[in-house]
């Protein structure tokens, strides 16, 4: 494949780690200046993104190298291929979305500066994740992102936030651990860490198979995969409502980036041994996120069980083994993403007008708040897989892969199951949307601009993914295709 | 044609819908004619495509869609007899009932959501009906199905309406899930969702042997559950009668004239195109077409006896919808062109007479401000175009001649002597008496019985003319639609289809028997008052009969259970294996860390001594470890 050489890719990284620590101060002495920055400096890597968008539409990669540490062969590597460009799409639209969500939501919060700083690295790690050409690389921005994460969780949090953060902390840090394991494995057996070259080199050996099993676990842990999964509940619940929608919409889905990226994409011949076990998770957790979601009673519970039942949705696309179902997951991981990020910033919404969460205090709202009932609904109906949505444009890619593999009898199960997502999803609106007011609505009004902007951008894509997703689908397509070559 | 029809017809009204919440903000009159003027422009370019398909002709039209790794998806349309008639029925009386609205929605808040939601559901509707594949059907089926959810909880507030919302988009999302999984597995056999492309590769994998009849039956079951959901069939026939919360309009359009039919288009749609009788014998698909059949045939009678008992104006002609859809797909079911014919036939005179009862039943809503029908009675005379208009529309559903619902269920009952299943012809000819007996007890009630004494009826006045020129088109409609397309032989011509039938014995006496039967327990129960309805129910059987009924068979009652049993065990796996079993799990295994780490706290002395011995000791085996390493690399 042709290679395009470039020098953005690193700005479109870093810039948001370099900047961190101006933003904080700049922020601490002027709000508006700083949010301003911020704003700007968040939407760089979008635009860095968006720009290389042509070329990988075209079946280029875009790729840029620095030597860094020679003694162990390794280079400061980036890329943008077809299969991490959904990727860092979402993770760099996502992340300026919540930051300008957050210049309003958080403008009251103690230590505001510091926290806008944060978000900004967290952004960081997430991008470089996806963007980084070995796995050392990959590994480091793997905790990069973690780190902030769990600051943002234990100091701007709600509840028991510390025990939260730091249950959120011991979890994803024991899977990277597994991971890390796995990865310097490789090196052992193979003495290169760079991706492209590992495709060359790995053999057919026994001990791919546990390493692969390492790799998964810490994929299978930052995805919450049943029965790792008790952090994310917690976490993306009592998180600030700008970081649950990062961590929900955007960063358990770096650990599907890293079964597409190595597992598929390295040992494609390892993952048929391990499908048929990992589907069953993948159900498990569906079903089980699901159910759990049915018997909450507030709002960001209900939103990150659904998470974890989702989440089961795309990793049963991707261990399907079928290029549709691949392709499915992958899309799967936008259209959630946008749907996700969307309802936690409308329960962002009621958050900070009613300053309430509760289903059994809210209801009947519909008409105080018309632009964030819609886009719950349509968030909501769309991860139910409802057409047009966005969610069943996906949906049926992974159902259909499904059945290609002949797992017709799971597949099933999934398509039942969206029947309970569709059950607690109006269950959710009616509590919030329907019924009687509980509370005196007369001064009630819905957010402001900056709030609701980014929830229009979102509620765009939502709907304009379910059937005008051409562009989208054709990079996915590739990726399956060329990347994973499927 | 008008030009692009087979697009446009659709595609106006999905657009134009986005733009009401737009006009809206220029005024809310403004808001209404446009949505009204959009309807009735879809309905324009739909009804310019009949000249074009009369006599069977058909044509697709397709353009790329999705890319995926199988291949691109077509998006298409589907021109042919049965697909424009749908969309005509959908665009034209769906553009009377938005006129219609105009009156009856004057007072009432969230008018830009409501126009929005019918809008688009026009556009959906018509859209789902032109499509030429499973993927895009079943994408305008969820499309109306969401529009029917937020309709039907147009009153949001009221607690039975936003409930009724739910109940509606689950149970029937229940039936599409069934139909995704068949949809699903016929894509991926051969990758295509395309009708005429399945036909073919259905058909040479039959024959090849790749595909064995069992699990070409199945699929068909599968994809006919949707159309159980969609079309409130038994078992699935809950959501219909709650449906009703939604506004009377709502009622017409959706849940009676078109969104409902969208079961029975389906179920025509396959016997049509994807297995049509030539390539697929029917007595190769004997059995599925037995579900059909029976599944139609049983619901048709039940959905009648409960329609006997109930009381609310709108919920009577909601059973009537269940019945009748009942009736359509047990003629399908029967297997035959002429069953086929009679069935699409009943789609277009029911859709006619069943929004008129409906819009009627708004009518006499908005003037008495009840929907009891034991609160009502004696408004002959104070609504006399409601009244005759109704009576128009009843004796339609009644079968009676010459109004047009007699016609086609003189059709019916034809095809099922033809086809010889002793069963559904009983049920059917059942269900017919029943039919007269509840709607003329309907009108009865609302507009002769003498009347109640809880108002006065000097208040009552004629609904003003934008709702009672929708009620005399429909009833001009109801009542010469079927007469005018028997007498010219003109809608079998349509579709292309040549029946040569003659009109049996057994059919006139059967016909005429249905109308004797009810027109005499009519007179006996409510006109003559010789055996009123109360002393049926003081007797012991009549009453336990009665309560029944009025309880729905306990179908409702025993869904609440399993729905609430579902929901209480999930609770109780919440407490005991999320939180009491695997989360706890997980702070057992942090406290056993923090226990084991405690004991190594003892090391930490603090002493200098210890501390600077252990290091020297950790040196040492570091040593050790390269030595050992290192001269064994060597060697």
């Amino acid at each position: 494949m042709e290679v395009v050489n470039t020098t953005l890719l690193s700005i479109a990284l870093f810039i948001q780690l370099i900047l961190a620590p101006l933003i904080y101060l700049v922020t601490s002495s002027s709000k508006k200046l700083g949010d301003t920055l911020s704003i700007i400096v968040s939407a760089t890597p979008l635009i860095i993104v968006a720009y290389f968008f042509n070329t990988v539409y075209n079946g280029l990669i875009v790729y840029e190298e620095h030597p860094w540490i020679p003694v162990f062969g390794l280079k400061l590597g980036f890329q943008l291929d077809s299969a991490s460009y959904p990727f860092a799409l979402l993770i760099s639209l996502m992340g300026f979305l919540a930051t300008i969500y957050s210049t309003k939501y958080m403008e009251h919060e103690h230590g505001y500066p510091a926290y806008m700083a944060l978000l900004l690295m967290f952004n960081t790690g997430m991008l470089g994740v996806v963007l980084a050409t070995n796995l050392f690389l990959l590994y480091i921005f793997w905790e990069l992102m973690l780190i902030p994460s769990y600051f943002l969780i234990a100091y701007w949090g709600t509840g028991r936030p510390r025990i939260i953060g730091f249950k959120y902390f011991v979890f994803t840090h024991a899977g990277a651990l597994a991971m890390l394991f796995g990865i310097i494995w490789l090196y052992v057996l193979y003495g290169t860490l760079e991706i492209s070259q590992l495709s060359i080199l790995l053999t057919d050996r026994a001990e791919n198979f546990y390493i692969s099993i390492l790799i998964f676990i810490g994929a299978a842990v930052k995805m919450a995969v049943f029965p790792f999964h008790t952090w994310l509940p917690d976490a993306h619940a009592e998180a600030p409502t700008p970081i649950s929608v990062l961590l929900s919409g955007v960063m358990i889905k770096t650990g599907a980036y890293l079964i597409i990226r190595i597992l598929l994409g390295l040992f494609s011949w390892v993952m048929p041994i391990m499908n048929i076990p990992i589907i069953i998770l993948a159900l498990i957790s569906m079903v089980w996120g699901g159910v759990m979601a049915l018997v909450q009673t507030d709002v960001k519970r209900v939103l990150a069980y659904s998470s974890i039942s989702q989440v089961g949705y795309i990793l049963f696309g991707l261990v399907t083994l079928t290029p549709i179902g691949i392709a499915g997951g992958v899309f799967h991981v936008l259209n959630h993403g946008f749907a996700k990020g969307l309802l936690f910033m409308c329960s962002g919404v009621l958050i900070y007008v009613l300053n309430e969460r509760d289903l059994s205090k809210l209801g009947g709202l519909a008409s105080r708040m018309p632009v964030t009932a819609t886009a719950m609904l349509l968030g909501a109906l769309s991860i139910a897989g409802t057409p047009p949505l966005g969610g069943f444009a996906s949906e049926w890619m992974i159902f259909s892969g499904g059945i290609d593999a002949g797992l017709t009898i799971y597949t099933a199960i999934a398509i039942a199951n969206t029947a309970i997502t569709a059950g607690y999803y109006l269950r959710m609106i009616r509590a919030v949307f329907f019924l009687q007011p509980k509370h005196d609505l007369s001064k009630v009004h819905d957010a402001p601009l900056t709030m609701t902007a980014p929830m229009s951008i979102l509620i765009f894509l939502v709907v304009i993914l379910g059937f005008l997703n051409y562009p989208v689908t054709s990079i996915i397509t590739h990726a399956v295709t060329h990347i994973i070559k499927m | 044609m008008l030009p692009y029809s087979p697009w446009l017809s659709w595609i106006i009204p999905l657009a134009g819908c986005v733009f009401v919440p737009l006009f809206f903000k220029l005024g809310k009159r403004v808001g209404e004619a446009y949505s009204v003027a959009i309807v009735f422009l879809s309905s324009f370019f739909a009804l310019s495509m009949i000249p074009d398909v009369w006599g069977g002709r058909s044509w697709v039209e397709s353009i790329p869609w999705i890319p995926t790794p199988k291949g691109f998806i077509q998006a298409g349309v589907l021109v042919d007899p049965l697909s424009v008639l749908m969309a005509c029925i959908a665009t034209f009386i769906g553009a009377w009932i938005m006129l219609y609205s105009v009156g009856y929605m004057a007072h009432e808040e969230g008018l830009p959501r409501y126009y929005f939601f019918m809008v688009f559901f026009i556009g959906g509707m018509t859209g789902l009906v032109m499509a030429d594949n499973f993927l895009q059907l079943y994408i305008f089926w969820e499309i109306v199905g969401l529009c029917s959810y937020a309709l039907i909880g147009f009153y949001y507030r009221k607690p039975e309406a936003a409930h009724a919302g739910i109940k509606a988009f689950i149970t029937t999302r229940i039936g599409d899930v069934l139909m995704l999984i068949g949809i699903v597995i016929l894509y991926s056999m051969f990758g295509t969702f395309n009708y005429s492309e399945v036909t073919h590769a259905l058909s040479h994998s039959l024959r090849e042997g790749l595909v064995s009849l069992p699990l070409l039956t199945l699929i068909l079951v599968l994809m006919f559950g949707g159309a159980i959901g969609k079309s409130a069939q038994i078992p699935l026939h809950v959501w219909l009668p709650d449906a009703m919360e939604g506004p009377t309009p709502v009622s017409a359009l959706i849940h009676a004239a078109t969104m409902v039919k969208a079961g029975i288009y389906l179920t025509a749609r396959l016997i049509l195109t994807v297995i049509p009788f030539e390539e697929f014998p029917p007595a190769m698909l004997h059995q599925w077409y037995q579900v059909v059949a029976y599944i139609g045939a049983v619901t048709a009678f039940f959905a009648a006896t409960m329609g006997l008992v109930m009381t609310d104006i709108k919920r009577i002609i909601a059973y009537s919808t269940i019945s009748q859809l009942g009736l359509m797909l047990a003629s399908l079911g029967l297997a035959s062109e002429l069953g086929w014919t009679a069935s699409t036939f009943h789609i277009l005179n029911h859709s006619l007479f069943k929004a008129l009862l409906f819009l009627a039943a708004g009518s006499v809503m908005h003037a008495v401000g009840t929907t009891n029908i034991d609160e009502m009675g004696g408004l002959a005379k104070a609504m006399p175009i409601t009244f005759s208009t109704s009576l128009v529309g009843a004796l339609a559903l009644a079968g009676v001649p010459p109004f047009s619902g007699f016609f086609s269920k003189d059709l019916i009952i034809e095809a099922s002597l033809e086809a010889g299943i002793l069963p559904v012809y009983l049920l059917i000819t059942f269900t017919s008496i029943l039919t007269f007996i509840y709607i003329l007890r309907w009108v009865y009630k609302v507009f002769l019985a003498p009347s109640s004494h809880n108002h006065s009826h000097k208040h009552i006045h004629e609904s003003p003319p934008v709702m009672t020129i929708p009620l005399i088109v429909l009833a001009i409609g109801a009542a010469f639609s079927g007469i005018i397309l028997e007498v010219t032989h003109s809608f079998p011509e349509y579709l292309g289809i040549h029946l040569h039938h003659s009109t049996s014995l057994t059919t006139l006496l059967t016909s005429a028997g249905i109308i004797l039967s009810g027109a005499a327990i009519v007179y006996l129960v409510y006109f003559g008052r010789i055996t009123p309805p109360e002393v049926f129910r003081s007797s012991g059987f009549g009453y336990m009969l009665h309560k029944i009924l009025v309880n729905r068979y306990y179908v409702d009652a025993f869904y609440y259970r399993i729905v609430d049993g579902f929901v209480w065990f999930s609770g109780i796996l919440r407490k005991s294996a999320e939180d009491g079993g695997i989360d706890r799990f997980n702070y057992l295994v942090a406290d056993g860390v923090k226990g084991a780490v405690n004991i190594f706290r003892n090391i930490q002395t603090g002493s200098s001594n210890i501390n600077v011995g252990g290091l020297i000791l950790g040196v040492a085996i570091l040593i050790l470890i390269f030595l050992t390493l290192l001269y064994g690399g060597l060697s």
